[in-house]
C-alpha cells in the first residue's frame, strides 16, 4: 500500500494514483526518492536511485508504465546490475514563487485550467515575469527520463513547451517554433560521459530519454525508433573486472554531457589556439591613444590566454598603410619589420613572426611595452587591412586561429578597400537598409575562405571615424566571431578603461575551436534556418571556427508530419577546448507535444519567443529592409495575441474591450516594443550605422536570459528607497536585489535617485530635490555632474564605511547585476540629473521602453493600437 | 550557304553549349543540397562560369538583332533582360555566406533555364533546316543551284 501523495508546490514527481503505483512497485513508497532540487537547472541532490552493485535502492520509485504502454527497462527484483531509472518527471521547471500551483493540481492537470490563466493587459506590465523559469512542461506518461536529465533552461530553450502535433494546429495559433541553443555557458560545470555510443540510423547520441529493451540488451533510439545494441561496456568493466552500474553514466543521466571524442571525430590533431592582432596604427588610431591601450591590455591579458600545454602562439601587426611585423626570436631582441609593398603580401620573415606565447614571452612583453610608444606620433595615413589579413591568413596557414582586427580607420589601401559609404542624409529613409549591407564580396569570400582554413575573426572597431562596419563586420559575422564597437573610445578616458576590461574579458574567455554544430530533432520536424555568427556548411551544418561562450545559436524548425506525444531535440558540438583536447557537447530536451492550442498557449516561453522574434528581425533587416522588419515583428505579435483571442477565449468574434493574452504570454508586447525601440531596429534618424550594426550583432548572438534583460529591457531600481535588507548579502552568496521598476518616467521622482541598468551601460538619474547627504552616501560628494561618471568605491574591502553605506549596497548590486551577465559587459556610469545635460536625458530617455518616443508609441498605446487592430480583424 | 543558316548553325550550338552549362549548375546546386560539396566550392565552380554564360546568351540576342529574325530574338529577350538586371543590380555572382537561404530560388531559375535552352535548341534546329531548306528552293527556282 503506498503511502499518501505528497503535497507541496516544489515537489517535481508525479505522483499516480495509489493502486497503480502499489502493484508495480510492491510494498516500495513512491516518496523519498531524488528530492526535489530547489531550482530548475540544478542536479538533485542525491541520486538516491542507484546504488552500484547492490539491488535495488530500497527507496525508489517504480519505473514508469501507464495505460498498458510497454515497459522499458523493468529491472527485474534481485538483479543486481540494473539501476532503477527514475519515473516519467513530467513537472519540471516551475519557477520560485511564481505561480505556486496547488500538487494535486499538477498532478490531474491535464485538462486542470486553473494553471490555464489568462490575464488582462494594462498599462503596467510584469516585469518580475522576466525572471521566471519558463513554463513547466508535462511529459507524456511513459516518457523514460531520469531526474537530473531536465536540460537547464541557460542551455537550450524551445520557444514552445508544449509543441502542436500538427503543423496545422502550429499555423492556426501563429507561434513561432525554434529552439535557442547557447551550448557553451561561461562557468558552466558539465559531466564528462566515459565513450560515445549512437544510434546506428540517425546518428543521435544516446540521451537519458531512450528506453532500454529486450532484458536491457537493446536501446530504442527516441529520435528514430531503431532498437541498437547496448555495448558491453555499459555494465562490465573489463579494466577492473568488476560490473559497472549503468545507470551511473554521465549520458544517461544529465540531460547535458560532453564527450571525450575519439579519433574518428578529428581531421587532424587538435589544434593549439593561435592569435594574430591586428592592430590600427594610423594616425587616426594615434590620435585616439589605441594602439597604446590596445597593447597595454594584451599585455595584461596574456597570462589569461589559454595556454594550458604550452602550444598557444601569439603574432602582433601593427597596420596602417604599411604593415609592421615583429619579429620575436626566443633569445634575442625583438625586431621590427617593415612591408612598404602591400599589393602582394609576402611575409618578411620565415619564422619567429608568429611564436610560441609561452616560449617568447618575454620579447613579447618588449614588444607590447614599446608599441604604444613607438606609434604613438604615427602620421601614416591609410589603412591596409585587406593586405593585413592576407598576411595574417598566410601565417596561421594550416592551423586555424583567431585573427583579432582592432580598427579605427576604414580600410583604404590594398586589396579588401572599402569607401566608407556617407550616411548622414540616408538615415531613417529606405536608403538606410542598403547601408546596413555589405559593400562588395572581397570580406564575405574572405570569411569563406578562413572559415575553411578554421581562422575566426574578432572585429573591434573603435572612434567615430566611419569604417563600413557593414562590410568589414561581415568578417566577425561568417566565421563565428565577435563584433565590439566603442564609438567613444579615448586613451584616458573611461571609455577606454571599459574596453581594456571587456576586450581582455573576451580575449581571455576559454573558446572551443575548429567547432561545428548540429541540431537533430524527432522525426517530424526540420530545420529550417539558423540565426547567429556562424558559416553554414551544409543543409544543418554549422562550421564554427570558434565558439564563445554564452553565444547563442538560435533555429526555425517547421513540422512535416503529425508528430509523436514527445519531441526531442539534440545538439551535438564538436570542438575542441582550449586545452587541446578534442569534446562533443551533447544538449538534449524532451518536449511533449499537444494537440489543444489552449495547452500551446498556456506553455509558450515569452521569452525565447521574444528572443527568436528579434533575431529573426535582425535578420530580415540585414537582408531585406528595417521597415519590413518592424512592420513583420510587429505583425506577428498582433497575429500571436489575435489568434489567442480567436481560439481561446469566450470572445473569439467580435470586439473586446480589454486585450487579453495567456499568463505565459503576458509579456510579450513589452518585449516586442523593446526590441521595436531598440538601436538594432529603432526608426529614426539619430540611430548611425555602426552603432545600429553593432547592436544587431548583439541581438544576433545574445542568449535570451542576456539579451531580454537587461538588454532590451533595462531594469530600474531606486536607489534612495532600498529596503534594509537589499545590497547585502542574503545569507547564500547572492545579493538581494531591490524591487523592479516600470521603465517610464513617471517612477522618476525628484527626490529620488534611479538607476537605470541596461548592460551595456548605466545611467545614474539624480532628481532636482534630492538631498545632498544622501549622494554624499552614494558617491561621496554632494554633488554630481551630468556625463560619464566612474562609480566609486568608498568601501574598506566590502566593509562599509560609515556614512557610505549606500555606496556599498550600489556596489553590491552592480556587481550582481553584472554576474548575471556572465561579466560581459564592464559598463560605464553615465549621471543623468534632471535638470541637466540634454544628451544624457536623452540616453535615458530611449532605455525607458514604456514610455511614448520619436521612434515608436507608449506602452498602453501600443497596446490600444493593437487591441484595435484585433478587434477589427485586420491582421 | 547564306548568312542566316551559318547564324543558325552557331546558334544551335551556342544553344547546346549553355543547355549543358545550366544542367552543370542544376547538378551542382543538388549535389549543394545533398551535402556532396561545400558552398564555399560551389561559389567558386559556378562563379567562373556565370559571366560567360550570360556574354554568350548576350552575343547570341544581339546577333539575332542584327540579323532581323524577330521571332527568334523575341523568345530570348525576357532571359536578356533578366541576366541584365541581374548585373546591374550586382547579384549575379553566388554568395557562399547566403546560398542555402536563395537555394530554391536559383535551383528553380536553373531549372526553368535548362527547359528554355532545350527549347531554343530545337527551335534553331528547325529554323536552320527551314533556311536551309528554302535557300535550296530558291536555288533551284532561281536556276544557281544547277
Amino acid at each position: 500500500v503506498g503511502s499518501p501523495p505528497q503535497m507541496g508546490a516544489s515537489s517535481r514527481r508525479r505522483l499516480y494514483p495509489e493502486q497503480i503505483a502499489s502493484a508495480y512497485a510492491g510494498q516500495q513508497s513512491p516518496q523519498g526518492a531524488a528530492e526535489a532540487p530547489a531550482y530548475p537547472g540544478a542536479p538533485s541532490a542525491a541520486p538516491a536511485f542507484f546504488v552500484p552493485g547492490a539491488g535495488p535502492a530500497p527507496a525508489t520509485s517504480p519505473s514508469t508504465l501507464m495505460q498498458g504502454q510497454p515497459m522499458q527497462g523493468q529491472p527485474i527484483q534481485g538483479q543486481p546490475m540494473q539501476g532503477q531509472p527514475m519515473q516519467g518527471q513530467p513537472m519540471y521547471g516551475q519557477g520560485q514563487g511564481q505561480g505556486q500551483v496547488d500538487g494535486l493540481t499538477q498532478q490531474f492537470g491535464q485538462m486542470g485550467m486553473a494553471e490555464f490563466q489568462t490575464v488582462v493587459l494594462n498599462g503596467r506590465p510584469d516585469l518580475a515575469a522576466l525572471d521566471e523559469a519558463p513554463p513547466a512542461m508535462r511529459l507524456a506518461p511513459g516518457t523514460m527520463c531520469v531526474a537530473a536529465s531536465e536540460c537547464a533552461p541557460r542551455f537550450q530553450r524551445s520557444t514552445l513547451n508544449a509543441v502542436p502535433r500538427t503543423d496545422k494546429l502550429l499555423k492556426k495559433t501563429r507561434l513561432p517554433l525554434g529552439l535557442l541553443v547557447t551550448p557553451v555557458c561561461a562557468d558552466d560545470d558539465v559531466a564528462v560521459a566515459p565513450d560515445i555510443v549512437r544510434c546506428r540510423r540517425c546518428r543521435t547520441y544516446i540521451n537519458p530519454f531512450v528506453a532500454f529493451t529486450d532484458g536491457g540488451r537493446r536501446w530504442r533510439c527516441n529520435m528514430c525508433g531503431l532498437s541498437n545494441d547496448v555495448p558491453l561496456t555499459f555494465d562490465y568493466d573489463s579494466a577492473t573486472q568488476t560490473q559497472k552500474d549503468r545507470w551511473a553514466r554521465a549520458d544517461l543521466r544529465n540531460a547535458v554531457v560532453e564527450f571525450v571524442a575519439p579519433l574518428e571525430y578529428m581531421v587532424r590533431p587538435p589544434m593549439p589556439p593561435a592569435y594574430v592582432f591586428l592592430i590600427d596604427v594610423s594616425y587616426a588610431s594615434a590620435q585616439l591613444g589605441a594602439p597604446g591601450v590596445v597593447a597595454q591590455t594584451i599585455r595584461d591579458t596574456l597570462d589569461q590566454l589559454p595556454d594550458a600545454d604550452g602550444r598557444t602562439r601569439v603574432a602582433i601587426i601593427g597596420v596602417d598603410a604599411q604593415l609592421h611585423f615583429f619579429q620575436m626570436r626566443t633569445g634575442a631582441e625583438p625586431q621590427q619589420l617593415v612591408v612598404g609593398d602591400v599589393d602582394d603580401v609576402v611575409l618578411p620573415a620565415p619564422s619567429d613572426l608568429l611564436v610560441n606565447l609561452s616560449d617568447a614571452r618575454s620579447s613579447l612583453d618588449i614588444v607590447l611595452e614599446r608599441f604604444g610608444a613607438m606609434f604613438s606620433n604615427n602620421h601614416g595615413v591609410g589603412n591596409a587591412l585587406g593586405p593585413a589579413i592576407r598576411a595574417a591568413q598566410q601565417m596561421l596557414g594550416g592551423i586555424g586561429g583567431r585573427i583579432v582586427a582592432i580598427m579605427a580607420s576604414p580600410p583604404t589601401t590594398g586589396e579588401g578597400l572599402v569607401e566608407p559609404r556617407a550616411e548622414g542624409r540616408d538615415l531613417g529613409t529606405p536608403r538606410e537598409s542598403e547601408l546596413l549591407r555589405a559593400q562588395g564580396t572581397w570580406y564575405k569570400n574572405v570569411a569563406a575562405d578562413c572559415s575553411r582554413a578554421q581562422i575566426a575573426f574578432d572585429t573591434v572597431f573603435v572612434g567615430q571615424q566611419a569604417m563600413d562596419v557593414a562590410t568589414v563586420g561581415g568578417l566577425a559575422r561568417y566565421t563565428g566571431g565577435t563584433l565590439l564597437h566603442y564609438p567613444a573610445f579615448m586613451a584616458g578616458r573611461p571609455e577606454a578603461v571599459r574596453f581594456s576590461s571587456e576586450f581582455g574579458q573576451h580575449l581571455a574567455g576559454a573558446a572551443g575551436l575548429e567547432a561545428v554544430l548540429r541540431v537533430r530533432a524527432s522525426k517530424g520536424l526540420r530545420m529550417s534556418a539558423y540565426y547567429g555568427h556562424f558559416f553554414l556548411r551544409s543543409l544543418d551544418l554549422l562550421a564554427l571556427p570558434s565558439v564563445d561562450p554564452g553565444r547563442c545559436y538560435a533555429v526555425d524548425l517547421e513540422i512535416d508530419e503529425t508528430l509523436p506525444p514527445v519531441v526531442y531535440f539534440q545538439t551535438a558540438l564538436l570542438h575542441t577546448t582550449a586545452l587541446g583536447e578534442r569534446r562533443i557537447r551533447v544538449v538534449t530536451q524532451a518536449v511533449p507535444t499537444t494537440d489543444n492550442a489552449h495547452s500551446v498557449f498556456h506553455h509558450a516561453d515569452q521569452s525565447a519567443i521574444a528572443a527568436l522574434l528579434a533575431k529573426k528581425a535582425v535578420d530580415r533587416a540585414l537582408s531585406a529592409r528595417l521597415e519590413d522588419a518592424r512592420e513583420a515583428l510587429q505583425h506577428k505579435t498582433l497575429e500571436i495575441l489575435g489568434a489567442f483571442k480567436t481560439l481561446c477565449t469566450q470572445a473569439s468574434s467580435g470586439a473586446a474591450t480589454q486585450l487579453q493574452a495567456p499568463r505565459a504570454l503576458r509579456l510579450l508586447p513589452l518585449l516586442t516594443l523593446a526590441t521595436l525601440k531598440h538601436p538594432a531596429l529603432r526608426g529614426g534618424n539619430n540611430v548611425r550605422v555602426a552603432d545600429r550594426i553593432a547592436a544587431m550583432s548583439l541581438v544576433l548572438t545574445l542568449p535570451p536570459e542576456t539579451l531580454l534583460q537587461p538588454l532590451l529591457v533595462p531594469r530600474v531600481y531606486a536607489l534612495h528607497e532600498l529596503e534594509p535588507n537589499v545590497g547585502l548579502d542574503d545569507g547564500s552568496g547572492s545579493v538581494v536585489m531591490p524591487q523592479l521598476l516600470p521603465l517610464s518616467a513617471e517612477v522618476l521622482a525628484p527626490r529620488g535617485v534611479f538607476l537605470v541598468y541596461s548592460g551595456a551601460d548605466a545611467i545614474l538619474w539624480v532628481g532636482r530635490d534630492v538631498d545632498p547627504s544622501m549622494i554624499t552616501s552614494l558617491v561621496g560628494e554632494p554633488h554630481v555632474q551630468s556625463g560619464v561618471f566612474t562609480f566609486p568605491d568608498l568601501s574598506d574591502n566590502g566593509s562599509p564605511r560609515p556614512g557610505f553605506e549606500l555606496n556599498m549596497r550600489t556596489n553590491n548590486l552592480l556587481r550582481a547585476l553584472s554576474s548575471l551577465c556572465h561579466g560581459m559587459w564592464a559598463p560605464p556610469m553615465f549621471v543623468c540629473r534632471e535638470d541637466g545635460d540634454q544628451q544624457v536625458r536623452l540616453l535615458l530617455a530611449q532605455r525607458l521602453v514604456e514610455d511614448m518616443d520619436t521612434a515608436a508609441p507608449s506602452y498602453s498605446q501600443f497596446l490600444n493600437q493593437m487591441r484595435d487592430k484585433i478587434n477589427r480583424g485586420s491582421f | 550557304m547564306s548568312f542566316t543558316a551559318l547564324i543558325y548553325i552557331l546558334a544551335l550550338i551556342m544553344a547546346g553549349i549553355l543547355l549543358f552549362a545550366s544542367v552543370y549548375f542544376v547538378i551542382m546546386l543538388t549535389d549543394l543540397e545533398c551535402d556532396y560539396i561545400n558552398p564555399i566550392d560551389l561559389a567558386n565552380g559556378l562563379n567562373t562560369y556565370v559571366m560567360p554564360e550570360m556574354a554568350a546568351h548576350l552575343l547570341m540576342f544581339v546577333v539575332f538583332l542584327l540579323m532581323g529574325e524577330w521571332f527568334s530574338m523575341i523568345i530570348n529577350l525576357p532571359l536578356a533582360v533578366w541576366n541584365i538586371n541581374k548585373v546591374v543590380n550586382s547579384r549575379q555572382f553566388y554568395d557562399a555566406t547566403e546560398v542555402f537561404r536563395t537555394l530554391p530560388k536559383h535551383k528553380r531559375e536553373n531549372f526553368v533555364k535548362v527547359a528554355f535552352y532545350l527549347l531554343c535548341f530545337f527551335y534553331y534546329l528547325y529554323s536552320m533546316i527551314m533556311t536551309l531548306v528554302n535557300e535550296s528552293t530558291d536555288d533551284i527556282r532561281t536556276g544557281s543551284a544547277y
